[in-house]
This record gives structure tokens, sequence and C-alpha cells, in this order.
């Protein structure tokens, strides 16, 4: 600490602490700043002795040893079943069946790794959570997702989504799609059936009158499509829609 | 996707068949077919635009439907024609008669053709 200024201490307290620029004497700022350092001092020793405890916690329960189970006769061995399903036990989904244990033994230090093999393994469950992270909404059994991460999706249908970006955005747009290739199909069903008005109206004037009404208004209705989709197609970047 | 996909079959893996009525196409013409597990041949729907396909294949049926209503009106035209006897209201009748059953039926192929072509184009 010297007294030449609060921008000597810029370096270090950089991003953690706004100095005040005006109004504190120099004395003053120095014991501002003795006060807050102090603060953050406390807080990086508190970062540095809580990982380290983690770590030690970790070190000690490597994948290869565990530990008995305080109250059964099975091995707790919740850190190391991920890389030996072959000796999962399906009663306790954490622990370890200990064979050919001697009765009244305490074992302490366990190696699952050269435990005998359980005869029965269960088939791991579909994974529903499958990227880290994201909360999947939907049917959990859908094949199908709109979206990734954490607005992800999934769906049985498929919609045709992309399984990029948000996942409601890509079902609106996927919707979008789906209704657009629908237009024509729709309009020549349209045009058709008013063909068809237009044959069985015997030369009646209403009847016939009818059947172009029904063009006209198809007509009206492949403007409001084209227009509407134009409109969207400039509002919304490019490859959304296709 | 365009209109072309729509009228364009697809390779089936197995055969659909199906029932003739009148000789009208089949509501599953442009689906396509799969095995299921009791080794019959059924229509697959993989994703929601394949409605489309059904629908296509209405249009289809509808197309027909309104060639075989322009016939039938054609005839009825004919037969109006040949009992007016002469009188002029009734002959201008059968004419309009039949003018109106083309007209529907060129209307009809038109708008198949015309948006097919259109859409297919883009």
């Amino acid at each position: 600490m010297n007294n030449k200024g609060p921008h000597k201490h810029k370096p270090f307290a950089a991003g953690l602490v706004s100095l005040p620029k005006t109004g504190y004497s120099t004395p003053e700022l120095m014991r501002i700043m003795k006060h807050k350092i102090k603060l953050i001092n406390s807080i990086v020793l508190l970062g540095l002795v809580v990982p380290a405890l983690f770590s030690g916690s970790a070190s000690a329960l490597t994948p290869a040893t565990c530990y008995e189970h305080a109250t059964s006769t099975k091995i707790d061995c919740a850190l190391v079943k991920q890389n030996d399903n072959a000796n999962f036990n399906p009663v306790a989904p954490n622990c370890y069946d200990v064979q050919e244990r001697p009765s009244g033994a305490i074992i302490t230090h366990v190696d699952c790794a050269t435990q005998a093999k359980l005869p029965a393994a269960p088939t791991p469950q579909p994974n529903t959570v499958s990227e880290p992270g994201s909360v999947d909404l939907g049917d959990p059994t859908g094949q199908y997702s709109c979206g990734s991460g954490d607005s992800r999706v999934n769906t049985t249908i498929n919609f045709g989504c992309k399984g990029k970006g948000n996942g409601t955005l890509d079902l609106i747009f996927a919707i979008i799609r789906f209704l657009s290739a629908g237009v024509g199909i729709i309009v020549i069903g349209s045009l058709v059936f008013a063909g068809i008005q237009y044959t069985a109206s015997r030369g009646d004037p209403n009847a016939s009158a009818a059947a172009i009404k029904r063009i006209q208004n198809t007509a009206i209705a492949l403007l409001i499509y084209i227009f509407a989709f134009a409109i969207l197609n400039y509002l919304v970047p490019a490859g959304f829609l296709k | 996707m365009n209109l072309q996909t729509f009228f364009q079959h697809f390779a089936p893996a197995c055969d659909l068949g199906g029932g003739s009525f009148l000789g009208f196409p089949h509501w599953y013409e442009f689906l396509p077919g799969v095995t299921d597990s009791n080794h019959v041949c059924i229509p697959k729907i993989s994703a929601i635009g394949d409605i489309w396909l059904i629908v296509a294949a209405i249009v289809d049926i509808l197309l027909r439907v309104g060639a075989l209503a322009a016939v039938g009106f054609i005839i009825y035209g004919g037969i109006q024609f040949v009992t007016a006897q002469g009188e002029p209201d009734k002959a201008t009748q059968a004419r309009k008669t039949i003018v109106n059953a083309l007209a529907g039926l060129v209307i009809s192929i038109a708008a198949a053709t015309v948006v097919t072509f259109v859409a297919g184009s883009f």
C-alpha cells in the first residue's frame, strides 16, 4: 500500500471494486480501499479454500476405490458406477454387493475394480436428458426435437424442425414451412371444386356466379398468402423459412 | 419442397395395392409403403408435411370427379338439346349447360396445370 493515489491499485482491484472518482480526501480513500481489499482478500481466501476441500474429497474417492456403506452390507460406489456397468446392482443403484465377504469383517477400503461380478446387470434406461443443462419439455420419449440446449422440446411427431436454436421459434418456423407447403395444394383443390361447381351449374346464372365467386376468393387468398410470406421472408433472417 | 414433389410417385418399398372404385386413385397414392410387423404393406406417414401428400391425392380424386361430372353434364345438355323440339328457350338452356360443363372442366384442368407449373418453376 502506498499513498500515490487510487490508480495504483487498479490492476489488483480491476473489475472488482469501482473506485469513487471525486469527493474523497486521500486518507479517507485509503481507508475505504483498505476495507475493500480486506473484503476481497476474504473472498479470495474462501475461493481458494472451498475448491481445495472439494478437490481433497474428490481425490480420496478416485474411480478405483470406494468405501463401505454405513448401514448395509453393500459398498457405496456412487463415484465409480459410471465406469463399470457389469457390477451395477439394480436393488441399490449406488451400491455394489460384496461377495464372499467374511462375516463381521470390516472393510474400510474396497477396490471396486476387483469386485466379483454380479449376475444381473440392468440395461441402462434411455437417457431423457442427454445434453447437460438442457430441460426436455414435451414428450420425453419423442425422437424428434425442436431447438437445442435449454429450450429443446422433444416431439413424437416430426414437425420438420431443424433442431437448432430456440425451441419455440424452431417449432413456429417448422409450422410456417408446413403450412406454406400446403398453400398450393389447397388453392388447386379450391379451383378444382369451383370448376366442378361451374360444370354443375347447368346454365343457371346464380350457380355459375357462385363458382366465379369461389375462384375470386381463392385468388384473393393466394395474394394474401404471397404478400404475408414476402413480408415474413423480409423480416426473418435467411434460412428459417427454407 | 415444391408441388412437383407432391405429384411425383415415390418408389414404393412394397406394393400398397388396394381395391379400385371407378378407377379413382387412392388417398395414399403418393405415400410410400412400408412392411409392418405382420408383413402387411401399409402407407407410411413420417412427417407432418406428409398430410399434404394425402391432400394432393384428394385433389387428384376431385379432378377425376370433375372430369366425370363434365362428361355427365355434356350428355345431359345433349339430351336437353334433343328434347328442345325447336323451342329457342330450351335450346339456349341446353347450349348453356354444355358450355358451362366444358368451362368447368377447363377451369379444373387449367388450375391444376397452371399452379403446378408455376409452383414447379420456383
